[in-house]
């Protein structure tokens, strides 16, 4: 009798939870209408009774006896996928709320436009989408196991639908949230604040993302934002050099370039070196404080476009549609003249920067083009002042090079040749953690592991303008069709690591070494030739203790370039290793 | 006047950087030192350099910077590369610098420069002492121990040579040697020493070897009263 009765109350709060779920699907449909007609406050009541909806789906998802039955045969996929998208989604869902209600309240303070007279708000801001990309990427994760067709009752079609939708929002939700991040950060400083926005053109590449081309001085004063002076990277050179004393001097060699120059100061992968140059050099020549620097590249400058809306410059209407093939690509055949294409690079930026510190934005313009953002490209932020830098660090939009022990591997790429042909450029990378039981020269337990990197020069073999294939880089006599390019690939191996081997194409190669915050650092110098790809590989030994005898744990974790055409990247482990 | 002394110098303070730039851009365009491995490497062993971006027939030496030690010598090719130049690294584990000659600005095409490289060789340890004493009162005529162990990974240091420096406030009151067993562990008493009150420490080195760079560790403060 009691088994009786407990199926009949799983069976129970299983249709509460299916029915609670049409429930919350009927109101989010609901909340296209609100989205559609730009009603924030109709957006965040009708996100809270999804969100009330969805809770109930929860509750009855967590219910032991409904967890049970998920290991049943044929239904139990089903209910497991019901109850992934009621724990998860309630999540997203109340996130999403409490992120309209206050955007709701800052759209009517007049955001950037007006001084803040609450900085709290924008803190709220700023968790509210912090929590809400959380909830959005752990539903990205949970849905991934979920295999639609082993779904039944029409459920797959929709969660298959579910699966497409939710990896476009985690993709949009990963891009927009830094900037929100980095933006209210800004927004919230008290008393006139002085950034530099150094405008990375992707299509040449360097460590934090690519060649400052263009800069906007804007100033922030609570809450209020002002666009001071916009410039491109001749009025930088123009200056004259950079006192470049404050850089580390056991890295001034490593990448051969000179630091003195504004084209050449971001080869390091960690962001601040190249921001504290940045900062010293307006300082020098300007005379004024600088008290933080932001890097965006392309895909930032798409996000904003999106938000802006179609620009028409000379001629040419930019939208987030185009936006960035127009500024890597099309402007270098479009504008030979490169004063005219500086010009227009200004007049496009210039009126994007209006738009957005008068608030002419469109939240769907900025959704659609993040969720369609391919590029490899992420905002860096750095501060003068340390409780500023600590939030920056904290939300990990910093660009800060980890100096701490970890099985953690970053690749940055520098182009060497002075063109722009890196909108051509591809990367792939694996990061496997291998066997145990071998030691670290260093002094370390430790283990093997490899970085497998693909990088590809797909520029085309004729056709492209002269201003991008260019060679600027001394030749030695050596072959060089168009198209061809020259990379230095960086590697940052893991704190106490160590390379036993390193091969490009299968042959011993002669990388440059050093040491970058706490990490060694191998450079690779690659010719490459158009339409070709060469394989890099390292050999490691690294740590699985740290100094303190502690085991190191975690996941093995790989960050790519920051580049123009987003990098492929997986990671592999044949598990953890123990301690002797 | 003096105002515009003082400007002229700001402007040449601020047109030249903290070192005269080496190379303009793009990155990449400085004579380079590259190595097939930088790491793992044992006394006596080799190390393999090719020197890159050097104008064709300069020549290159390469030494160990303070050591009386093997050079190698080669000339650039056409392809602005050195052939793979071999040298040997000293006998004894340490942290070196490889250097180059100097290499001229017509050779290098920008400044003459100089290429550096800071290399390990041999293994790292890892020291654990602690500073024990029998008495906490000098008037008992305590006998001071310091002991401890050395590791290398999972490897216990074995017949390994040690140095202990026994200070008081700061100031050396003894120095005495030991070595290490097969575990690794090594232990060295002070008798027949007469302490003064204060506050003492104990240095311990791992001295360098032909396996292990020289690495140092000082132990927690013992008062004797």
């Amino acid at each position: 009798m009691a088994l009786v009765l407990c199926i009949v109350y799983a069976i129970v709060r299983i249709i509460l939870m299916v029915v609670s779920l049409q429930n919350t699907m009927g109101e989010v449909e609901k909340l296209q209408t609100a989205a559609h007609n730009k009603d924030l406050a109709s957006l965040s009541v009708g996100l809270g009774k999804a969100a009330d909806a969805i809770a109930m789906a929860d509750s009855s998802a967590h219910d032991p006896l409904v967890q049970l039955f998920s290991f049943l045969p044929v239904i139990g996929a089903d209910i497991h996928a019901a109850s992934v998208v009621s724990s998860d989604g309630r999540l997203v869902l109340q996130a999403a709320q409490e992120v309209t209600s206050v955007a709701n309240q800052l759209v009517k303070a007049g955001i950037g436009k007006n001084a803040l007279s609450d900085s709290a708000l924008v803190a709220s801001m700023r968790d509210g989408m912090s929590s809400m990309d959380k909830a959005v990427q752990q539903l990205n994760v949970d849905l991934q196991d979920v295999d639609p067709s082993s779904l039944h009752f029409g459920l797959n079609e929709k969660m298959a639908t579910a699966k497409t939708a939710v990896a476009s929002l985690a993709n949009a939700s990963s891009r927009i949230t830094p900037l929100v991040q980095v933006g209210t950060i800004v927004l919230e400083q008290s008393g006139k604040k002085r950034w530099f926005v150094a405008i990375q053109n992707l299509a040449e590449l360097r460590g934090t993302g690519g060649i400052t081309g263009a800069y906007a001085i804007i100033t922030s004063n609570k809450g209020k934002l002002k666009l001071e002076e916009y410039g491109s990277d001749k009025k930088l050179l123009a200056m004259g050099g950079i006192n470049y004393k404050s850089y580390p001097e056991e890295l001034r060699d490593l990448w051969g370039v000179d630091l003195s120059d504004w084209r050449d100061i971001n080869a390091s992968a960690h962001a601040p070196y190249a921001a504290k140059l940045l900062a010293d050099g307006w300082q020098q020549h300007r005379g004024q404080k600088i008290d933080g620097v932001l890097f965006v590249g392309q895909g930032v400058v798409s996000e904003l476009s999106g938000a802006v809306g179609p620009v028409t410059v000379r001629g040419n209407t930019i939208d987030l549609n185009n936006v960035v093939d127009f500024l890597s690509k099309d402007i270098y055949a479009k504008f030979t003249n490169v004063q005219a294409k500086d010009a227009v690079v200004g007049e496009l930026a210039s009126e994007m920067f209006k738009r957005l510190i008068n608030g002419k934005v469109n939240a769907g313009g900025f959704l659609s083009a993040a969720s369609n953002d391919a590029t490899g490209d992420r905002i860096m932020a750095w501060a003068t002042e340390k409780k500023t830098q600590d939030k920056f660090v904290g939300y990990f939009v910093a660009g800060v090079v980890s100096d701490k022990f970890g099985p953690n591997v970053l690749v940055s790429l520098n182009n060497a040749g002075g063109n722009k042909l890196d909108a051509y450029t591809t990367l792939k990378a694996e990061y496997l953690l291998g066997v145990c039981n071998t030691d670290t020269f260093t002094g370390y337990q430790g283990r093997r592991s490899r970085v497998t990197i693909d990088l590809t020069n797909g520029a085309p073999k004729s056709g492209l303008p002269a201003y991008v294939d260019m060679r600027l880089d001394d030749s030695f006599g050596e072959y060089r069709p168009k198209g061809s390019n020259r990379e230095l690939v960086t590697v940052y191996g893991p704190v106490g690591s160590e390379s036993e081997k390193i091969t490009v194409n299968g042959e011993e190669e002669f990388v440059m070494t050093g040491m970058d915050r706490n990490r060694p650092v191998w450079v690779f110098d690659l010719q490459m030739l158009p339409g070709t790809t060469k394989q890099l590989v390292i050999d490691l030994v690294e740590p699985i203790n740290d100094d303190n005898l502690e085991l190191i744990t975690g996941k093995p974790t790989l960050t790519g370039p920051v580049m123009l055409n987003g990098p492929k990247l997986s990671t592999a482990s044949t598990g953890e290793c123990s301690l002797k | 006047m003096k105002k515009t002394l003082l400007a002229i110098s700001a402007i040449f303070a601020l047109a030249i950087p903290a070192s005269a730039p080496a190379f303009a851009y793009p990155a990449g365009s400085a004579p380079t030192l590259g190595l097939s491995t930088a790491s793992r490497l044992v006394p006596g062993g080799d190390v393999n350099v090719v020197v890159s971006r050097v104008k064709k027939n300069c020549s290159i030496t390469l030494s160990w910077d303070g050591v009386d030690g093997d050079t190698a010598t080669g000339v650039v090719r056409a392809t602005g590369k050195t052939a793979v130049l071999s040298i040997s690294t000293p006998s004894t584990a340490g942290v070196y610098t490889l250097t180059t000659n100097e290499i001229s600005s017509t050779c290098s095409g920008g400044s003459a420069v100089t290429l550096t490289k800071s290399i390990t060789v041999g293994k790292l340890a890892s020291v654990v002492a602690k500073l024990g004493t029998t008495s906490a009162y000098v008037s008992k005529s305590p006998t001071v121990k310091v002991s401890g162990t050395i590791k290398s990974g999972s490897v216990n240091v074995n017949n390994a040579d040690i140095t202990v420096v026994l200070k008081r406030n700061g100031s050396t009151v003894k120095t005495a040697t030991g070595s290490t067993n097969s575990s690794g562990a090594f232990s060295v008493n002070f008798s027949g020493t007469s302490y003064t009150a204060g506050t003492y420490t104990a240095v311990v080195t791992l001295d360098g070897n032909a396996t292990y760079i020289e690495k140092s560790v000082t132990t927690a403060a013992l008062t004797l009263r």
